[in-house]
């Protein structure tokens, strides 16, 4: 859904950013929006001041969205590892090449 | 955890704390030991609770205080005739927004936070949905994709 959103925005991504935070995403306040899931899920980085950055860089209707989203997510991911929904073959035929730059495969280990 | 089996009490302390350890032999023996629909109904309810205290988290507020417990028999809506196919647990063919429906009511709420939480299935359908203001479709979806990378959920 990253891939068809940005081309749909046209912008020129690189999906390994989100794994590896030093690239270059490609979509405008990605570096802002990835140090705040980062901070606010302990990984790295003051949460504070994550939320400052995503406030100053995309306004404070953007913070409000991305908790929505990250809290969002927080329960989809769990419903789907509880309930281990699988993930379609062609799916993963389709996105093969982000699942190897990503390095996804070892998270298949469970469905 | 008063009245909550052990293996049952496993599943939702692994589920809030460490999604990524919860697998099938820990879902199903929470389900062998205390029944399918009680399963569900943990999962259901750790799960929606990560989306309340997430989403408190990414604000900075506090974290709400769980309700007081209703005494009382449970309501007993279970939908009849499902099975688990592929799954962990019996559901409704189709994708994840009906994993739950085991327990309409429980399934009804997980669906409910969609739309305010991230986007309504219409919203969904377009890969140049935007809030003005907020985020863009590409934006959101960094967010998601960051919190799913963390959670190691492939899905």
């Amino acid at each position: 859904m990253l891939r068809a959103s940005a081309i749909a925005f046209e912008y020129q991504i690189d999906t390994g950013a989100i794994a590896d935070p030093s690239i270059d995403l490609g979509v405008p306040g990605s570096t802002a929006l990835i140090g705040f899931v980062d901070a606010v899920m302990g990984v790295s980085g003051d949460p504070e001041a994550a939320r400052r950055t995503v406030i100053d860089e995309l306004g404070p209707e953007a913070l409000v969205d991305a908790a929505s989203v990250f809290g969002n997510f927080e329960m989809m991911n769990r419903v789907a590892e509880a309930t281990g929904i699988p993930v379609a073959g062609a799916a993963l035929e389709r996105e093969s090449i982000t699942v190897e730059s990503l390095g996804l495969h070892r998270f298949l280990k469970r469905s | 955890m008063v009245g909550m089996g052990q293996t049952l009490g496993e599943l939702a302390d692994s589920l809030y704390h460490r999604p990524k350890d919860v697998d099938e032999t820990l879902v199903r023996a929470a389900a062998d030991a205390e029944g399918d629909p009680t399963a569900v109904e943990v999962i259901a309810i750790v799960s929606i609770l990560s989306a309340i205290d997430g989403t408190h988290r990414g604000l900075g507020a506090d974290l709400e205080p769980l309700p007081e417990p209703i005494v009382g028999p449970p309501t007993g809506v279970i939908t009849e005739g499902l099975k688990r196919r592929r799954l962990h647990v019996p559901a409704p063919p189709g994708p994840i927004p009906f994993t739950l429906d085991l327990l309409p009511d429980e399934g009804a709420a997980f669906q409910a936070l969609f739309g305010p939480q991230y986007m309504t299935g219409w919203e969904m359908a377009l890969d140049t949905f935007f809030r003005e203001p907020g985020l863009n479709r590409a934006q959101i979806e960094v967010v998601s994709s960051r919190t799913s990378f963390h959670n190691e959920c492939f899905y």
